[in-house]
């Protein structure tokens, strides 16, 4: 049966690509699946180039570290896979260079070190690095400038780690493997790992942390991971972990492109639906006819289902095409969005989004070809009988599976995806009962009105479902392009503001009390900015609701090491800008009592919550106090920012540094220099590069945006398009009818228009004042920004509304007045 | 009588139809007997809203009756489904109709090669050839039908009515659409290819001279059939 039914589908495939709902359907499905395969490419380019970058965060693909020497198996194992490996070992020691003294995290590295990134080095401290593709050789030492300031040294200085005495023989600027917190770690001494012995630092007890670093292919290195038969106290670093600014600029980023694809999909998917209904309004007759030669329900059904599906094919491969050709514009317009050259794309997720469209457009349109089974033959006699209508409960269940199926699970977080699907129902919902309840008013008050309007509005309210249908169809186009663009617009603005051009890249950490005074005379006189200073001390948290915490407490990597390592506390009176509450309240400034207040992430991996205790010992002292809120923090604003703040006067009494930020135009690098001779204590980080790199994110995401908001505005007409589209056959007869009975064709031209800038009106104003909320809900809840009401949304839906509905209904009723009426009324439907 | 029946294109018996409305049901038909023999015409004439469409619906199994029997070939419409009941059509009956009803996104060929392409007949393009050589349109056969006249639409219409050598032909007001000479070439090439098909025509109009023609007239008056 099937060969007999293909070849006619194909042919009406093929006859009916001038069909305009068949075409709205196909641009749909091009739309949908072009936004979802370049956006899906496109991230999961990023994404893979993010952790091959955060490899070199590690120096490698993996790690296994302990603190116990580390059996020579692990090192056979990956031989065996044909991994590179190396060695490495890192301890803190004490540099002697004169009388002089200073505490290092000193590194002994072998060959092949680095695995992954790269080495900087310089000849002298504050001199423009190069790359290195060495390691110290033995006998000498590389050294952090930092270190050569608190000691006082010089290239070719020799020092002594140890009992071994090595020459300092270049400027250590940059190793991948820096890692941990920027603001905690001693400077940095670099050997050879063959000197290490004759040091003769490693003796029992001493604490040392061994690695290997292993790296190469991914399916080998994911096998050595499988096989590795790892022995108590070793474990295993997996680069999973990029810097929490990076993360959170890139997370914002990848939020709005799911949620402008998603709505993109919604829409087209709106778009599908409303064609579908006009397609197969078109087709009852084909049907009736079909049926009356002969035809069962079964072949009808897989007439059009083979026909649809071949419209289905054709675009959703076109969609591929496009997809590809879109996520390469993006990545090469983006270059430079990672450090590294982007992975080439993937391009079974372009498929793989075809495949989904494809099953998608089934939701969309089967509740429809479901119908047009059912037209009866009789409807060749009788033009009034016709197929009960589609259940309305059929058409919400098919067309939330379609766009469950297309959705971007895989990008966004799910729950975007399914409050956007929420949002979506009690969106149509709203639109639904404040269109009938405004035909309703409508309906009562035309009477005043002149002509034109009478017969216009009067449509509107006799038109019944089909006008429900319109607005909300329109309502839901104006809306998710009002809100995409405030929040397109909010974001952008939000982004350029929380990084400005005068953004902090210069931290000083380890400040005295007494230096503060000297230290803001010393950046005065240099004309810098009057930074602020914010006391900070070390602290161990060591019980959280009294239970004791331990690296044993977590299983998440990152929770074991919060609980291993050492936080930095900081005393606060009031929240810090761009630091926003999220659970609780900020505490009384005057309040005596100890309070902590905790950066959200953190707390959440560490499973605090708003009323908990934490304990912190400090020094030789307990701190203890409740946890009064949690914060966002914009962490790529660069400001100084701590995870966990108290209360003040907490912190009195107990050994705290200062903190403090400026800005360092690259031109007067020298101040710097001048900095360490005049306080060698204070360290100082430069984090340029880290901002330059956030704000290219920045930047190119917002380039990204604009693109992928395209699609979704490409949508949006569409949906606009099969809206009008959706009562044009109607129009198109009733002005034919008006000309019959007499009217002159400007004034038939003028009834239309009168119904058209009505509903443009209508669905326009709806559309607006819900797209205020919308765009308050994700802006506020989901990306987590700031939102200022802009009324002016109203007015600009209700000029777009009525010009599209003016516009593209105009032009078809105008069309079908040049044909004479009685054409159109002879082969009306 | 059973054995006559059989032999018998159409038989009706007691047949009656009427539709619900919201102030009760109205009868449109009222205990109808009709039978047709095999290659005979039969006119079914009346008045305009005589309920001449519905008896025709109910004959060629387009809808079903409130009560008594359509049986076509022996086979009773009433108890066939939905689908059982075009597989019918598809093997026994051609339709040409008022609006001609061609599918305006197929050529002329195409539109009489359909019934045939239904049946999943693979020479449905060569017998269609044949049958529009038949009613003068080899020179139209890749027209489609809004470039094609009335008079042409309808040839067309007949040829995808004959294609499929039906017993039956149910013709409802076919020159209805046209003007008078090209309604008189239309009659003439359909009554030409009843004959020469030995189809059983029935004939629905309202116009006396074409039901003149037909072999029998039977008329519809007051929801009755009366032989004239």
């Amino acid at each position: 049966m099937l060969q007999f039914v293909f070849r006619p589908a194909l042919r009406a495939f093929r006859r009916d690509l001038t069909d305009r709902s068949f075409l709205i359907i196909g641009t749909a499905v091009i739309i949908a699946v072009a936004s979802v395969s370049a956006v899906d490419m496109f991230t999961d380019r990023v994404r893979t180039a993010l952790v091959q970058q955060s490899s070199a965060l590690l120096a490698a693909d993996l790690a296994v570290i302990s603190n116990d020497q580390l059996t020579a198996s692990y090192a056979q194992q990956a031989r065996s896979l044909k991994l590179k490996s190396t060695a490495i070992l890192a301890m803190r020691s004490v540099v002697t260079f004169g009388e002089k003294f200073q505490l290092v995290e000193l590194k002994a590295v072998n060959d092949g070190y680095p695995l992954r990134g790269e080495l900087l080095v310089a000849d002298a401290a504050f001199e423009t690095p190069t790359r290195s593709n060495a390691i110290p050789t033995p006998g000498t030492a590389w050294v952090e400038a930092r270190l050569l300031g608190l000691i006082g040294a010089k290239v070719g200085d020799q020092i002594s780690i140890g009992s071994a005495d090595l020459t300092i023989a270049k400027v250590l600027v940059l190793e991948p493997d820096r890692g941990g917190d920027l603001f905690n770690i001693a400077p940095r001494a670099m050997i050879n790992g063959a000197d290490v012995e004759r040091t003769a630092l490693i003796a029992p007890g001493s604490r040392v942390h061994y690695s290997l670093l292993v790296a190469g292919p991914r399916p080998a290195v994911e096998q050595f991971k499988k096989q590795l038969n790892l022995k108590i106290g070793d474990r295993i670093l997996s680069p999973e972990d990029a810097r929490p600014e990076i993360r959170a600029a890139l997370r914002r980023a990848e939020q709005f492109l799911g949620l402008a694809t998603l709505t993109t999909i919604m829409l087209a998917g709106a778009a599908i639906a409303l064609a579908a209904r006009s397609f197969s309004t078109r087709h009852r007759n084909t049907v009736a006819l079909l049926r009356t030669l002969g035809a069962t329900r079964q072949y009808v059904m897989r007439y059009f289902l083979i026909e649809i599906l071949l419209l289905g094919v054709v675009t959703a491969l076109i969609g591929a095409a496009v997809g590809i050709g879109c996520q390469e514009i993006i990545a090469r317009a983006l270059a430079g969005w990672t450090q590294t050259d982007l992975p080439p794309p993937a391009f079974a997720s372009a498929l793989s989004a075809a495949l989904r469209a494809l099953l998608a457009l089934m939701g969309f349109a089967l509740p429809q070809l479901m119908k047009l089974r059912e037209v009866p033959p009789l409807r060749v006699l009788r033009s009034d009988t016709d197929a009960m209508p589609v259940k309305k409960s059929s058409v919400i269940i098919y067309a939330t599976a379609g766009i469950l199926l297309i959705a971007p699970w895989r990008d966004g977080d799910p729950q975007l995806t399914l409050w956007s699907l929420f949002g979506l129902l009690i969106s149509i919902g709203l639109l639904i009962v404040v269109s009938i309840g405004t035909i309703k008013i409508v309906a009562r008050s035309h009477s005043q009105n002149n002509l034109v309007w009478r017969f216009g509005i009067a449509n509107i309210a006799r038109r019944g479902i089909l006008t429900v249908i319109q607005i909300t169809a329109l309502g839901l186009g104006l809306m998710a392009l009002l809100v995409l663009g405030i929040v397109r617009n909010d974001l952008l603005d939000n982004w350029s503001s929380s990084l400005p051009a005068d953004a902090p890249n210069q931290f000083l950490i380890n400040i005295q009390n007494e230096e503060i005074s000297p230290l803001r005379n010393f950046l005065a006189r240099h004309a810098l900015s009057r930074p602020q200073f914010y006391p900070m001390v070390r602290a161990r948290l060591t019980a959280i609701n009294d239970r004791p915490i331990t690296q044993e407490s977590y299983r998440d990597p990152r929770a074991r090491r919060l609980a291993e390592r050492e936080f930095n506390l900081s005393e606060a009176t009031t929240l810090k800008p761009r630091n926003v509450i999220i659970a609780g309240e900020w505490w009384d400034p005057n309040t005596s009592q100890t309070q902590f207040s905790v950066e959200q992430d953190i707390a959440k991996t560490l499973g605090v919550s708003v009323g908990d205790s934490l304990s912190y010992r400090v020094a030789e002292k307990n701190i203890k106090g409740e946890v009064t809120s949690l914060r966002a923090v914009q962490w790529e604003s660069m400001e100084v920012n701590f995870f966990v703040e108290v209360s003040p006067v907490t912190l009195n009494e107990l050994p705290a540094t200062y903190i403090t930020s400026f800005r360092l135009d690259p031109e007067n690098l020298t101040v710097l220099r001048e900095l360490v001779e005049n306080f060698p204590s204070v360290t100082i980080i430069d984090v340029a590069a880290l901002i330059e790199h956030i704000r290219a994110i920045m930047d190119r995401s917002a380039a990204a945006i604009e693109f992928v908001f395209l699609f979704t505005l490409v949508a949006g007409i569409l949906v606009l398009i099969a809206a009008i589209q959706a009562t044009q056959d109607e129009r198109v007869f009733e002005s034919a009818l008006l000309k019959t009975l007499g009217a002159s064709r400007a004034l038939t031209l003028r009834i239309m228009s009168a119904e058209f800038i009505a509903i443009g009106f209508i669905s326009g104003a709806i559309a607006g004042g819900m797209a205020l909320v919308s765009g308050w809900f994700i802006a506020t809840q989901v990306l987590e920004i700031s939102y200022s009401a802009n009324f002016s949304v109203i007015a600009i839906g209700i000029a777009i509304g009525t010009a599209s509905t003016v516009g593209v209904g105009s032009v078809a009723v105008f069309n079908a007045l040049r044909h004479p009426a009685a054409t159109v009324l002879r082969y009306r439907d | 009588m059973v054995a006559e029946n059989l032999s018998a294109a159409i038989v009706v018996e007691n047949m009656s139809k009427s539709y619900p409305t919201t102030d009760g049901s109205i009868q449109i038909l009222d205990n109808i007997n009709f039978r047709a023999e095999q290659s005979e015409s039969v006119a079914i004439v009346g008045v305009s809203g005589s309920g001449k469409s519905t008896l025709l619906a109910l004959l060629a199994g387009l809808d079903l009756p409130t009560s008594g029997s359509v049986t076509i070939y022996g086979t009773s419409l009433s108890a066939a489904n939905e689908d059982a009941r075009a597989a019918l059509r598809n093997k026994y009956i051609g339709f040409v109709f008022q609006q001609f009803h061609l599918l305006p996104n197929l050529n002329a060929l195409e539109n009489v090669a359909l019934p045939l392409e239904l049946r999943g007949d693979t020479n449905a393009n060569e017998h269609a050839l044949a049958v529009l050589e038949q009613v003068g349109l080899t020179s139209r056969i890749r027209h489609f039908p809004r470039q094609l006249s009335g008079g042409e639409q309808q040839r067309v219409a007949i040829a995808r009515a004959y294609c499929s050598r039906p017993k039956i032909l149910f013709a409802d007001e076919p020159t209805g659409n046209l003007d008078s000479a090209t309604a008189a070439r239309i009659i003439d090439l359909l009554f030409l290819l009843n004959s020469e098909y030995a189809t059983a025509l029935i004939l629905v109009t309202h116009d006396e001279k074409v039901a003149a023609r037909c072999a029998r007239r039977v008329r519809l008056v007051d929801r009755h059939l009366e032989a004239d």
